[in-house]
């Protein structure tokens, strides 16, 4: 294109921006179309974006170490694994530095005249350091505790216990769990719950691994908490765990999750959530194109007269077609505009919603950018096409 | 050299099988600074004619030269400049656009020249205020008298400075006291600016104060007389 091409071509385009009327009814809606096609994916991407920062945040917290065994049952038998197995994991070398075995059941406990919800976990001692807790008031559980009935409560159930009987919560304070009445020896301070291992410590009572016999008539291992070694592969570590099991229980196998797993299969959520969001953008792009073609038809037969006149005046077929493009390219713009503008709104509106820190996802501008030249060059060039192939002399007659 | 020459000029349309001649070996030549009234009943060719003169349209046969270009040989794009740089059009029903100011419809051929807004605007400014529009410069189309619409119009073909003026029954929608205004212009024009002016009129009166009469019938110059003076007392 020669220099005064480019010239009157840029002069067509800015005439266009000039003298578009959007306020028209009908390019409002074509409008709407695209606003909301843009603001679905948008907000989706949003949406995507701030679940997958929420969940890595928790690791990043409490970092990748942590390891979940959990016994799931062979056919008919109850899995059953012996404590000393457990136990002398850390010797067998296989990448493991410290485990806790866990029994762990949800009840409700009773605390002067209010019942609270709460989890009870019987555990071996190295169960804080696996889970990153810290105490806040009193002493830990130790296996030195034997089967005393001794508790640590989490901060949680710590502020609904003040809550409910008006004092604060004090060492020494006893709470009834059925029949069975134990003694506050310690309260956690405030805890992230841990996506590994799945315990929310706040709503949690820790009690020494052998005083889970004092509440439950036969108490079996539900699952075993450990830490990985500085520097082990997980996946081999997780490969011999299980292999180590597989010799010494039984009634089942030992399943083993890590955080790579957890961090694979959040990656792989977010896999077909974006295949989710290219379905609802084509979706909408094709509903929005159709509707912007649809306009720009409708402008074309309408301004047949005018599409006459500006060849007669001396406009190229090459600037008729400019002029239609700028058009339906101006119309996706602010649609997609308006869609992105929607679309950071109810993004931010549900990650608030959902108590996830607000961050815009990275593509979103590209995206959105990317969405309305799509439409407005897609759609928008048959009409385009369409105009500029009038005839000058049957245009201007206007039949 | 003339502005235009029309050499054995044939134009014929097909239409549901049959083949309809309208134009059979028209020729003619108009010099510059002419001007000619090409009149004729309905049917007989005119906006055909003019059509082809205007380039907006080939024809079937012959060769039609602007300022001795063969416009035969060119291409789309080479017409469209021909009719930006050489030749202004007026029409029956004035074609403004009817959102657009009176200015901006003056401006508009510019945009196809490349001119930018500000030189636009102000070539734009001169020529209504020849046309004795400089106080409805912002004023749209709707909120003008036909006869203010046509000078707009008239303003908007001259914005080019072209050599050529086709006019086709530029006085067909106005009253005749408007109608004598929008002639008495043209007539000004062509004397000032050396135009060669064509204007397609049904009206014996327009046609009386018009150097030159063409006349046509059944698709061809039956007519063709120059007066040596014009009917001055008319204007």
């Amino acid at each position: 294109m020669s220099k005064s091409e480019w010239t009157v071509g840029r002069e067509v385009a800015r005439e266009v921006a000039g003298n578009l009327r959007l306020s028209q009814g009908r390019s409002l809606l074509a409008l709407i179309g695209i606003v909301i096609g843009t603001a679905a994916v948008i907000t989706m991407l949003h949406l995507g974006h701030n679940a997958r920062e929420a969940a890595l945040r928790q690791f990043e917290i409490l970092g990748t170490d942590q390891v979940m065994m959990q016994p799931v049952s062979g056919n008919s038998d109850k899995p059953h694994v012996p404590l000393n197995t457990v136990v002398k994991i850390p010797e067998q070398n296989i990448g493991i530095d410290a485990v806790a075995a866990v029994v762990q059941y949800g009840t409700s406990i009773r605390f002067g005249r209010s019942q609270i919800q709460a989890i009870i976990l019987a555990a071996t001692d190295k169960i804080y350091t696996i889970g990153k807790v810290h105490l806040w008031q009193g002493r830990l559980t130790s296996d030195l505790d034997a089967a005393n009935s001794f508790a640590v409560i989490g901060a949680g159930i710590a502020s609904e216990m003040t809550a409910s009987s008006g004092r604060p919560v004090r060492i020494g304070d006893k709470i009834n769990v059925g029949s069975r009445v134990l003694t506050i020896i310690g309260i956690l301070g405030d805890a992230t719950i841990s996506p590994i291992l799945g315990i929310d410590f706040n709503r949690t009572i820790v009690l020494p691994f052998a005083a889970a016999r004092r509440l439950l008539p036969s108490p079996n291992i539900s699952n075993v908490a450990a830490l990985l070694s500085p520097g082990a592969d997980d996946t081999q570590t997780a490969k011999a765990v299980t292999e180590y099991f597989s010799r010494h229980m039984s009634g089942g196998m030992m399943h083993v999750r890590t955080a790579r797993q957890l961090i694979e299969n959040i990656d792989r959520q977010m896999g077909i959530y974006a295949a989710l969001i290219l379905g609802i953008g084509a979706v909408s792009l094709v509903v929005g194109g159709v509707g912007i073609m649809n306009v720009m038809l409708m402008n074309v037969m309408e301004r047949r007269q005018e599409i006459g006149l500006r060849l007669a005046l001396g406009a190229r077929r090459g600037h008729i077609r400019l002029m239609f493009l700028c058009e339906a390219l101006i119309l996706a713009i602010a649609g997609s505009a308006g869609g992105t503008f929607l679309g950071y709104l109810t993004g931010w509106v549900f990650a608030s919603g959902s108590g996830w820190r607000f961050e815009p996802a990275p593509l979103t501008l590209p995206v959105a950018v990317g969405m309305a030249l799509v439409v407005g060059l897609f759609f928008g060039i048959y009409p385009a096409v369409c105009a500029a192939r009038l005839d000058p002399a049957i245009a201007l007659r206007g039949e | 050299m003339d502005i235009l020459n029309v050499i054995r000029v044939f134009k014929q349309y097909h239409e549901e099988g049959r083949i309809l001649r309208v134009l059979k070996d028209v020729s003619l030549s108009v010099g510059h600074g002419e001007f000619c009234a090409l009149t004729g009943v309905s049917g007989s060719g005119k906006t055909t004619l003019m059509n082809l003169i205007g380039l907006l349209d080939r024809p079937s046969d012959g060769k039609i030269l602007i300022n001795g270009t063969d416009t035969s040989v060119l291409n789309a794009n080479a017409t469209s400049e021909i009719r930006s740089k050489t030749i202004g059009f007026v029409f029956q029903s004035f074609h403004l656009l009817p959102h657009y100011t009176a200015l901006d419809n003056v401006a508009l051929p510019l945009v196809y020249a490349g001119v930018g807004k500000r030189q636009r605007r102000r070539r734009a400014e001169r020529l209504l205020f020849e046309v004795g529009l400089a106080d409805r410069m912002h004023h749209h189309p709707g909120e003008l008298s036909g006869g203010q619409c046509q000078r707009v119009a008239i303003a908007r073909a001259l914005v080019g400075k072209p050599s050529l003026l086709l006019a086709d029954e530029p006085t067909g929608n106005l009253d005749s006291r408007a109608a004598g205004d929008v002639m008495s212009m043209l007539l000004r024009l062509n004397s000032a600016l050396g135009l060669s002016v064509i204007i397609v009129t049904h009206d014996l009166a327009i046609a009386g104060k018009c150097s030159r009469r063409i006349v046509m019938r059944d698709g061809t110059v039956c007519n063709d007389e120059s007066c040596e003076y014009r009917d001055m007392k008319s204007l």
